[in-house]
């Protein structure tokens, strides 16, 4: 039995749909993001799952029971919320101890489990100090270990890395990765950092515009994107315009539909696997960066060619703009430096063209 | 960013205005009730603790602190018990409701003071609509006295300084968080357990500072006391009035006030020790 399922959940404000019908069914220990810009009802989705918000229609199942109209005081989920929400009059122990008052336990049992949770989120000797006097990260796992002290049956996290810095970030990613995988815990974490959804997560819920616009694991949400708008929201990718000219099992031959092509270049794409079109339909032919690697010369097919019009070094990877006609350009990862005005050549394999159906 | 002392050489002209116009006023009268009464407005040169040994010894003189002291304690309740739940709805219920409650409030506090004492005078009388209200549904039989008593000055006073408490405790219930609220509720807490363990221990500088105001607003008023509890209750700012409008005796009128003075101060000097010990926000 899923631990929690969503049917039909739908929240309007006024005449704004904040969240439009979407549903969704998570399984025990499962790690999901939910991820999309802002905006886009992940936010309103996981305070309905809380029950800091009530949805306008819809179900919510927890365990087979509905919650839908239970309050959040005895929902039994833990929420970290975006401004961790830590009581600034009250020690971290306190804190901590805060559900464990409310549920009752001895002072023996309660002090214990405070140890406890501050060891797994590796702060010990805290107990005694407020929350203004640590770190946003000592803050943030604080109000972890607050949201999980009680042994909630799920996990909430509303953007809760996202006022960390960037290095920190990463560093939590794993932590908090680390934590949910020692307690064996079904989450369900928001965010708009696609490295944060990918690097973290199960399965990836991208959402767009108040709906689900795909469900999958990272690396499948990478590789076979289900749409242009997801493709383009998880990682670089470049889009052209192509033209279905045949198929042959699951395989797809396109051409390419631009203007201007520079001299060199193949209009020609050869597609290992493509979604469901027919000969002569319009589609966007994605093909992500790392994946164009620059050729001494040109092919017949999968091949184009351009003038560099500019570099950008991130530290990591050198990525090359290139002009390939005179209104489309495509990004291509280097493994080392170039420059000059000699026309560059990239080639790129069947199996990496992501074929996607045309907005 | 100002160095700290930038601020407070800005702050220099105003303390200095303050002082120009208090210092001299309070000292004049602390003094005055160290010094004998001559009559008709008159002190003796020589020091003395007579008119103190005096308002000490008088039971008009200590039943009046008493009952001044009292209607400021059930004032500051009932202005709390009142003013918190509204301030609190208006906090975090921003609606076109919440806003009328708001404004009439605030209107309410611009009306001229002795049109309210007129308007509870009417209320709260024999045959007043409050009377006619209570036995018309069965509660009481005979009309309750509700002028010149505590109880009827009490309601006046409560209401007069329903806006003080309102406006001082709405901005401080609007800086707590409301994602506060929201993580006591999911953690197991309740209305009434959030409200205690959270939203009133962060209130509480807010909850002080209004109490002091009403506190001090109302052991000294004059107004509400002599129109709704007329000459009966001989409250201690009008046993200052007649010291020193009906017997010219400035230096028993003084004392009274110097007491009155050191109530104030000793409670407020009380409340800043008490909160620094006990609340903490970040």
């Amino acid at each position: 039995m899923p631990v929690l399922s969503i049917e039909g959940l739908t929240k309007r404000f006024g005449s704004v749909v904040a969240v439009d019908g979407i549903d969704l069914v998570i399984e025990e220990g499962e790690f999901i993001t939910l991820l999309g810009p802002s905006g886009c009802g992940k936010t309103t989705t996981i305070r309905m799952i809380g029950g800091y918000v009530s949805p306008t229609s819809g179900r919510i199942v927890l365990d087979g029971v509905d919650v839908t109209s239970t309050p959040s005081q005895t929902r039994n989920i833990g929420m970290v919320f975006q401004s961790y929400a830590l009581f600034p009059h009250m020690s971290v122990g306190d804190n901590i101890a805060y559900p464990l008052k409310l549920r009752k336990w001895s002072r023996e049992r309660i002090a214990e489990r405070v140890g406890e949770m501050l060891d797994l989120v590796r702060l010990p000797q805290v107990a005694e100090r407020y929350p203004s006097e640590l770190s946003g990260g000592q803050q943030q796992r604080v109000a972890l270990a607050r949201a999980l002290s009680y042994s909630p049956r799920m996990l909430l996290m509303d953007e809760a890395l996202g006022a960390l810095d960037a290095k920190l970030r990463e560093y939590m990613q794993l932590e908090v990765r680390r934590i949910q995988q020692d307690l064996k815990i079904t989450t369900v974490h928001v965010t708009h950092d696609q490295d944060e959804a990918l690097g973290m997560s199960d399965r990836v819920v991208v959402m767009r515009e108040s709906q689900i616009a795909q469900v999958a694991a990272p690396r499948e949400l990478y590789d076979h994107p289900s749409s242009a708008y997801v493709a383009d929201f998880v990682g670089r990718i470049n889009f052209l315009p192509a033209r279905v000219i045949g198929l042959e099992e699951g395989a797809a031959v396109l051409e390419l539909d631009v203007a201007g092509l520079a001299p060199g270049s193949s209009t020609r794409v050869v597609a290992a696997q493509s979604p469901d079109v027919a000969i002569g339909a319009r589609v966007q032919v994605g093909i992500r960066p790392e994946h164009m690697k620059l050729a001494p010369e040109s092919a017949a097919q999968n091949s184009l060619a351009g003038s560099l019009r500019g570099t950008r070094f991130n530290g990591a990877l050198e990525y090359l703009t290139l002009d390939i006609a005179p209104a489309t350009s495509v990004v291509v990862v280097a493994g080392a430096e170039h420059s000059g005005t000699e026309p560059l050549h990239v080639r790129w394999p069947p199996d990496r063209v992501i074929v996607l159906p045309d907005e | 960013m100002m160095s700290r002392s930038v601020w407070n050489w800005l702050a220099l002209p105003m303390v200095l205005a303050f002082a120009a116009i208090f210092i001299p006023a309070i000292a004049s009268f602390v003094l005055t009730s160290f010094h004998p009464s001559t009559g008709l407005g008159e002190v003796g040169p020589e020091w003395t603790l007579d008119n103190y040994v005096r308002v000490f010894n008088d039971e008009t003189f200590m039943l009046g602190l008493a009952r001044s002291v009292q209607l400021g304690i059930f004032t500051v309740l009932g202005t709390l018990i009142l003013g918190a739940p509204l301030a609190y709805f208006i906090a975090r219920q921003p609606s076109r409701f919440a806003i009328g409650v708001f404004t009439l409030l605030y209107v309410s506090s611009l009306t001229s003071i002795v049109i309210r004492g007129l308007g509870w005078i009417t209320l709260l009388g024999n045959n007043g609509p409050i009377n006619q209200a209570l036995m018309g549904l069965g509660l009481i039989e005979a009309p309750i006295g509700l002028q010149g008593n505590m109880l009827g000055l009490t309601i006046a006073m409560v209401h007069y300084m329903l806006p003080f408490m309102v406006l001082t405790l709405l901005p401080v219930v609007q800086s707590i968080p409301t994602s506060l609220e929201e993580a006591s509720a999911g953690l197991g807490g309740g209305f009434v357990r959030t409200a205690r363990s959270v939203v009133i221990p962060l209130a509480m500088p807010g909850i002080v500072a209004g109490a002091l105001l009403v506190f001090a607003m109302t052991i000294s008023a004059f107004v509400i006391p002599r129109m709704v509890g007329g000459s009966t209750l001989r409250l201690t700012s009008l046993l200052i009035d007649q010291q020193m409008l009906t017997t010219y005796n400035y230096a028993l009128g003084a004392t009274l006030a110097t007491i009155l003075l050191a109530l104030v101060v000793g409670v407020v000097v009380l409340s800043n020790l008490a909160t620094r010990s006990r609340v903490r926000v970040g």
